[in-house]
C-alpha cells in the first residue's frame, strides 16, 4: 500500500516504483514464491541473494569483531620484551637476580634450541619471555603437535 | 514334519528378499569397508552403513510396525492414533468411540518399532541442533576472533552451495531438492540433514551419505584444487602470529553471533542457538560438567542415533534411483566449487590487502569440515615450507564455514519452505 502522503501528492503515479524499492526487492524475500522449476533469471537472482545474505551475516560479525578487537587490544597493557643474557653457559655458581633468567633455565633453553634446529650453527642473541596472557601458546603448540602428528590420507 | 518345516520357512524373511536389497547390502558393505578398513569418517559411516544394512533386511519391529491386510499387526504396537468416522464423515463430537462395536475408526498413524521412535529425532529436527550443541562445546573460536576477516573466507566458501543449486535445477530437481543437494557443499552433515529433512525428505538418505562421504574424502578432494588455484609463491606465505583472545571476547562473540544470525536468518535459529549455547558453556568456565557432557556423552549418543536413522532411510526402493547418482555427482561439484570459492576469496583478500596477506591455502578450510579441512590446509602448506604452521590460521575460516553454512541453510529455508 502506498503511503497516504504519497497517494495525495499531485504528481502521484501509481505505476512509478522508486529505485529504493527496486533495490529492496532484490534483497527482500520475494523468492518465497520461487517456483518449483525456476527460470534461469530467477535461479541466478536466487543464488545472488543467497550469497548477499551470507556475506551480510558474516560481514556484520566481522565488523563487530574488529570493533571488539580494537577495544580489547587497547585495554591490554603492553608487554615489554626482556633482554636476556647471552646464551653462553654462565658460571655454575651464578644465581639469577629477581626478574632475570636463571643460568639453569638459559641452559635448558639453549639445549632445546639446539635440538629443535637439528644442530645447525646458531647463536642465541636474546631470550624474550612471552607475556603472561600468552601462556595459552603452550596449549596451542600442544594442539598443533597433535594435529600435525596425524597422517592425513 | 516336512510340511511343518515348510510352514515355518514361510514365516522367515528369506522370501521377502529382493535383488534390490542385495545391491544395497553391497552398498552397505562398501561403506563399512571404507569406514573400518580405510578409516573414512568411521564415527559416522559405521552407523550409517549399519542402518543401511538393517533397512534392507526384512526386519520386524525395528523400523515400523508391519501391518497386514486384515488390519492385524505382527510386532509391538505402542500407540494408535485414530478418530471416529461415520460414513466417511467425522462423527459428532460427543460420540463415544467405545460405545458402538460397529463404529469405524480411521487409523491415522500406527506407531511402533524401535527406530520409528528414534527417527523422530530427525523428523522433528531434534538431532542436528543437539549435535550442534556438542560442536559448539568442542569448537574454539579464538582463531576466528583473533583474525575476524577470515569470516569472509567462510562466506566465500558457500559459493558451491548456490552454484550447485543451479546445476541441480538444470538436472531436473525441484527448487527445494536443489537447495538440499547444494548444502552438501557446506560439508556440514547436521546442517545438510536439517535442511533436507525440511525441504526434501525423500532425498535425505542420499544427501546424508554424500555429505558425510565427501567430508571424509576432504584430504583427497581438496589438495588438487588447492594446487591448481595457487602459485608456489602464494603457498609459502607466512601469516602473522595470532593475538591472544581473552575469555570476555569469546563470551561476547558467542552472544553477538547468535543475536546477529537469529535476526538475519531466523530459520537457522535452532542450529545457531545450540551452537553458541555449547560454545558459551565451554568458554564461561563455570559449567565444566555440562561441557563435558555436551562434548562426549550427548554428541556420541546422538551420533549413533543420527547415523543409524540416516542409514535406515536408505531403503532400496528409494535409494536405487538415478537421482542418487546425480546427487553423488552434484555433491562433489558442490564440494569442489566451495573449496575453490574459499581459495579465490583469499586471493581477492590479498589483492585488497597486500601488506598483510593471508596464505590462500587457508581459504579451502572455509568449508566447514572441522577440523579436517584446516588440517589439510596445514599439511598442504607444510609440503612447501616445513616451518610454516597454518593450522590455527586455517581454523578461523573453518569455524566461519560452520556459521556460514548454517546461515545459508536459513536462507534456503526462509526462501523455499513455504
Amino acid at each position: 500500500m502506498w503511503p497516504a502522503a504519497l497517494r495525495s501528492a499531485p504528481s502521484f503515479d501509481p505505476n512509478f516504483i522508486p529505485d529504493v524499492m527496486v533495490a529492496s526487492f532484490i534483497l527482500s524475500p520475494p523468492l518465497a514464491a520461487l517456483p518449483e522449476y525456476p527460470s534461469l533469471g530467477e535461479s541466478i537472482l536466487f543464488q545472488f541473494n543467497g550469497l548477499v545474505v551470507v556475506f551480510l551475516a558474516l560481514g556484520s560479525i566481522w565488523g563487530l569483531l574488529e570493533l571488539m578487537g580494537v577495544f580489547f587490544r587497547r585495554s591490554k597493557p603492553a608487554a615489554a620484551p626482556q633482554k636476556a643474557a647471552a646464551a653462553t653457559p654462565p658460571p655454575a655458581a651464578a644465581t639469577a637476580a629477581p626478574g632475570e633468567l636463571s643460568p639453569q633455565l638459559i641452559a635448558v633453553i639453549s639445549a632445546a634450541v639446539h635440538v629443535a634446529i637439528a644442530g645447525r650453527p646458531h647463536r642465541i642473541a636474546a631470550v624474550v619471555p612471552t607475556p603472561v596472557e600468552s601462556e595459552l601458546d603452550w596449549a596451542r603448540e600442544g594442539r598443533r603437535t597433535i594435529f600435525a602428528s596425524h597422517k592425513t590420507r | 514334519m516336512i510340511q511343518g518345516l515348510l510352514d515355518y520357512f514361510s514365516t522367515t524373511g528369506f522370501q521377502l528378499i529382493t535383488w534390490k536389497m542385495v545391491i544395497m547390502w553391497a552398498v552397505a558393505g562398501v561403506l563399512i569397508y571404507l569406514a573400518v578398513a580405510k578409516g573414512f569418517e568411521p564415527l559416522l559411516l559405521v552407523p550409517i552403513a549399519f542402518g543401511a544394512l538393517v533397512a534392507n533386511l526384512p526386519t520386524r519391529g525395528v523400523i515400523t510396525v508391519e501391518q497386514y491386510a486384515n488390519g492385524t499387526t505382527d510386532s509391538a504396537i505402542f500407540r494408535i492414533e485414530a478418530q471416529p468416522v461415520a460414513n466417511g464423515a467425522h462423527a459428532p463430537a460427543n460420540a463415544d468411540p467405545h460405545a458402538a462395536p460397529t463404529q469405524t475408526l480411521k487409523v491415522n498413524r500406527v506407531e511402533g518399532g524401535l527406530y520409528d521412535f528414534i527417527s523422530q529425532g530427525v523428523k522433528l529436527e531434534l538431532f542436528p541442533p543437539l549435535i550442534f550443541l556438542g560442536v559448539g562445546a568442542l569448537t574454539d573460536f579464538g582463531p576466528l576472533i583473533a583474525m575476524p576477516r577470515t569470516l569472509l573466507l567462510g562466506a566465500a566458501a558457500q559459493l558451491g552451495l548456490f552454484i550447485t543449486f543451479f546445476g541441480a535445477n538444470l538436472l531436473g530437481f525441484t527448487a527445494k531438492q536443489s537447495a538440499s543437494i547444494g548444502i552438501i557443499g557446506g560439508a556440514d552433515g547436521p546442517t545438510a540433514i536439517f535442511l533436507s529433512n525440511k525441504l526434501a525428505p525423500e532425498l535425505l538418505g542420499a544427501i546424508a551419505v554424500a555429505a558425510y562421504s565427501y567430508m571424509s574424502l576432504v584430504p583427497l578432494i581438496q589438495p588438487p584444487i588447492m594446487r591448481l588455484l595457487t602459485t608456489k609463491k602464494e603457498r609459502v606465505i607466512r601469516m602473522q602470529k595470532l593475538r591472544t583472545v581473552s575469555k570476555t571476547e569469546k563470551l561476547l562473540f558467542a552472544l553477538l553471533v547468535m543475536v546477529i544470525c537469529v535476526l538475519l536468518v531466523p530459520d537457522a535459529s535452532a542450529l545457531i542457538v545450540m551452537l553458541m549455547l555449547g560454545n558459551f558453556l565451554r568458554e564461561c568456565g563455570v559449567t565444566e560438567r555440562l561441557v563435558k557432557s555436551a562434548q562426549n556423552e550427548i554428541i556420541n549418543v546422538l551420533t549413533i542415533f543420527l547415523g543409524t536413522t540416516v542409514g535406515l532411510t536408505m531403503r532400496a526402493d528409494n535409494f536405487l534411483a538415478t537421482e542418487t547418482l546425480k546427487i553423488i555427482v552434484l555433491g562433489v561439484v558442490a564440494f569442489g566449487v566451495s573449496t575453490a570459492g574459499g581459495i579465490v576469496g583469499a586471493k581477492i583478500m590479498n589483492w585488497c590487502s597486500p601488506k598483510n596477506p593471508v596464505n590462500p591455502l587457508i581459504g579451502s578450510a572455509g568449508v566447514s569440515a572441522v577440523p579436517m579441512a584446516a588440517r589439510v590446509s596445514h599439511v598442504e602448506g607444510q609440503r612447501y615450507d616445513s616451518n610454516n604452521y597454518l593450522l590455527m590460521h586455517a581454523m578461523g575460516p573453518n569455524v566461519a564455514g560452520v556459521i556460514g553454512t548454517a546461515v545459508a541453510a536459513g536462507y534456503f529455508l526462509s526462501a523455499l519452505s513455504n
